[in-house]
């Protein structure tokens, strides 16, 4: 008679080796079944982290934010905008007007100017 | 199997065995940690409890969370540590042999040391904020001081993080300030030693803060008794402090057991040698953090700069090698100054407090010696930094050093 189950009667195993094997594939799900546990323990470290990170990040980054708006506020008030604003228009203007090698010619006859002056100090 | 023991789960030890554990094959080392109970304190926290900014959540946690796989856990009160026979006896008994031993039992506030402190006042107008129940005590005082003379005192060193009380002077100068009461505040600090700090640098610098806020500076105040009844610091030169609201650090000693073991000084901290932190009687101790007497500050960050020499060094011991690297006695520390502000302090065994950025030279972003809001930033990040990073020994994204000038004045009575 042989040492396999029959259909429909409960799968036990009916030798020493299929009870071996069962045990070595037991172990080896058991080891899996570890790591899987390690790894989500991991896992959830590090979503903890990373929310933690945002929670305390939250009243600092706020913080600097306003410390930001008051600053920005502030050169405005100061006329800062404005004077950007005229600079840009200077600047669109040049880039309208010369090429390239204009622009290069402009930028040595400004440090040629500069140097100019410092050597008259 | 060699067993290397570590008393104390705290900053230095729960680090360093962070470090040790994948250095020291788990085949020949067994690695056992001791500590009284299972809560790890994030004792820089304790600053922000009496405000309100932490509360217990921000700075107690399980210890056990923090120690890594392959270190047992042992909880325990320290009964007798016997170094000649090298075993740690614990409280219900238990005794644990050692061939290597490390001592991070850190250093305690003890009010019982001044007379007059632990009197009928204590948690009622005389506070501390160095353990949790104290900063949570001095929390709900503060809810109800609506005005009179603040003092903060230091009633000796070496104290746990020494610009702590300085830290709590400033932001209650913030804190009034906002509240549009600070000309209802008196704020005092009352120090036993010449100025505001122990490096002169330093000194200078905070002592320039103090001023600009309005903060009075007692100095040479060596206390010999609080007097309960007429609410007043006494000194030895029978000056006295009135106070309204005392905030003391009371004087910092180490674990009880240390003293009786032998390993210790006066103030029961174990005396090492400053590079290998090795302790001058027994070889096969060590100690790390609070619990040495290394002549640096007593704070996180300097076990945090002890451990890369500490680690390479218990290794070559541990192989039997000779020990070939040494701890400079370095410390950085952000001293919050109030307004959204902190400046950074920055010095070892030799070298005073230096400006500078730090990390990188060029761009910081913190600044050393200068009051920015980089460097609050970087206080506030801290915590994060500490449960996440620091404790579980990952690396920090870091150069090694900060700028260095070499024209540095050195310190008098540095360790060479």
């Amino acid at each position: 008679m042989s040492g396999s189950p029959q259909p429909g009667s409960s799968a036990l195993p009916a030798s020493t080796a299929d009870v071996e094997a069962l045990q070595a594939q037991l172990a080896r799900m058991a080891l899996q079944l570890d790591e899987i546990a390690a790894e989500s323990r991991r896992s959830r470290e590090r979503w903890e982290a990373i929310d933690e990170l945002v929670r305390d990040m939250t009243p600092i980054v706020a913080q600097a934010l306003e410390g930001a708006d008051a600053k920005l506020g502030e050169l405005q008030e100061r006329g800062y905008g404005e004077v950007l604003g005229a600079g840009a228009g200077v600047l669109d203007r040049v880039m309208r007007t010369f090429d390239r090698d204009g622009v290069k010619n402009i930028g040595d006859t400004i440090v040629l100017l500069l140097k100019t002056l410092q050597n008259m100090r | 199997m060699k067993n290397l023991l570590v008393l104390g789960a705290g900053t230095a030890g729960t680090m360093a065995v962070a470090k040790l554990r994948p250095r020291l094959p788990a085949s020949e080392w067994r690695i056992t940690v001791v500590d009284r109970d299972d809560e790890h304190h994030y004792q820089p926290g304790y600053l922000f409890v009496p405000l309100g900014v932490y509360g217990r959540a921000d700075v107690v946690r399980p210890r056990s969370r923090y120690l890594p796989e392959g270190v047992d856990l042992v909880l325990g009160e320290i009964a007798a540590i016997d170094p000649e026979g090298c075993a740690v006896t614990l409280a219900d008994g238990t005794a644990l042999a050692y061939d290597l031993l490390i001592v991070a039992t850190g250093t305690s506030p003890r009010p019982d040391q001044t007379p007059g402190m632990l009197g009928p006042e204590w948690r009622r107008s005389v506070h501390e904020f160095y353990t949790l129940a104290g900063a949570e005590a001095l929390r709900d005082a503060l809810a109800g001081f609506d005005g009179g003379r603040l003092v903060a005192h230091v009633s000796e060193l070496p104290i746990k993080c020494p610009v702590a009380p300085l830290e709590f002077l400033f932001l209650a100068d913030a804190h009034y300030r906002e509240r549009g009461m600070r000309d209802r505040v008196e704020l005092v600090y009352v120090t036993p030693l010449d100025g505001a700090f122990t490096t002169p640098v330093a000194a200078e610098r905070l002592a320039g803060l103090l001023e600009a806020r309005g903060i009075a500076v007692e100095a040479d105040f060596v206390v010999e008794r609080v007097d309960g009844n007429a609410k007043a610091l006494v000194s030895y030169d029978e000056r006295t402090v009135p106070f309204d609201l005392l905030v003391t650090v009371p004087v910092n000693m180490g674990a009880d057991a240390i003293a009786e073991s032998g390993l210790g000084d006066e103030l029961q901290h174990v005396p090492v040698d400053p590079g290998t932190l090795q302790s001058r009687r027994y070889p096969n101790v060590f100690a790390l953090g609070d619990a040495s007497d290394v002549p640096t500050s007593k704070a996180g960050s300097a076990v945090h700069m002890a451990l890369a020499s500490f680690v390479e060094n218990l290794v070559q011991h541990a192989q039997g090698r000779p020990m070939t690297h040494a701890y400079d006695g370095r410390v950085n520390c952000f001293v919050e100054t109030g307004g959204g502000k902190a400046l950074l302090l920055d010095f070892d065994y030799a070298t005073q407090p230096l400006p500078g950025r730090y990390p990188l030279s060029a761009v910081g972003p913190f600044s050393g010696l200068e009051e920015t809001a980089m460097n609050h930033v970087g206080k506030m990040m801290f915590k994060w930094v500490y449960w996440h990073l620091l404790l579980r020994g990952r690396e920090l994204p870091l150069p090694s050093g900060a700028p260095r000038p070499d024209a540095e004045p050195r310190l008098e009575g540095a360790p060479s």
